[in-house]
């Protein structure tokens, strides 16, 4: 039976800002498409509020953050709930280096933002392998 | 001018569709159906103190979008001494309008039919609290 660790992928899913509902598809992108065999998402309301599933899983496994802007409330929230985050992306970090494709509106992001969604998740992709070799090596 | 606004908190959830919903539903009625009479607030500002987000939670009566369960956006509005006057349930106006949504990353035809209708709902919410 296998014993390697998933890498949890937690992000900001805030309500202000396109640049959340970015992180969010981003995240969908990760785990859905690009590497659903190695991570799981945490549910971030249910992490703050404390089910017991999301909080077992941030403090027992790898973390990647993919927050929205520079306020970085997602790292914040994982950092409260004691999970061990490896690494981070940040969508206004990256939106700087790719500034024709700012998304539409926080509620449809349009063609430029869920372009901008599959740049990040391939970043996130990376790092999770990265995250994983580091791991199974200790 | 009235300041007799509504505070609108959904869930914001990643792992189940209703999720999806219950932001969207939250941005029709902010954006599009009462934006003079509430304000959005954010769950992961208000966890991490960033903005006004909890003296807005503090300030006017809040209505609640749950997506599942657990009921978070509950939980964290409670937790964080909101004033809650309304709840929706979103597993119960599937039931109610008999529209499900396709899945967390698209809502189809009928998710976006749900999302429509619940606004609505709240809409009404809101002009029976700020009155």
């Amino acid at each position: 039976m296998s014993t390697e660790k998933k890498v949890a992928v937690a992000v900001c899913t805030g309500m202000d800002q396109s640049l959340a509902t970015v992180s969010r598809y981003a995240g969908y992108h990760v785990l859905v498409r690009l590497r659903p065999e190695k991570t799981v998402l945490l549910c971030t309301p249910a992490l703050i509020s404390g089910v017991q599933e999301d909080v077992e899983f941030v403090r027992n496994n790898p973390v990647l953050v993919i927050d929205g802007c520079g306020e970085k409330c997602c790292e914040k929230i994982v950092n409260e709930a004691k999970g061990q985050i490896k690494a981070t992306v940040n969508v206004q970090e990256v939106l700087n280096e790719h500034k024709d494709l700012q998304p539409e509106s926080r509620a449809n992001l349009g063609p430029k933002g869920v372009k901008l969604a599959g740049i990040i998740g391939e970043i996130a992709a990376k790092k999770v392998d990265e995250i994983l070799v580091e791991v199974n090596k200790q | 001018m009235s300041d007799k606004k509504v505070a609108i908190i959904a869930c914001t959830g990643m792992g189940k569709a209703l999720g999806t919903v219950a932001r969207q539903v939250a941005y029709k009625v902010v954006d599009e159906l009462r934006p003079e009479k509430t304000v959005l607030i954010c769950i992961p500002s208000l966890t991490a103190g960033v903005g006004e987000c909890k003296d807005l939670l503090q300030k006017y009566p809040s209505i609640i979008l749950d997506g599942c369960v657990e009921r978070c956006a509950t939980k964290i509005t409670v937790k964080n001494r909101g004033m809650i006057r309304a709840k929706v349930f979103l597993p119960q106006m599937i039931a109610k309008y008999g529209l499900k949504p396709k899945s967390r990353t698209d809502l189809g035809e009928d998710g976006e039919k749900l999302v429509v209708k619940v606004a609505e709902e709240v809409a009404g919410m809101v002009d029976q609290l700020s009155r």
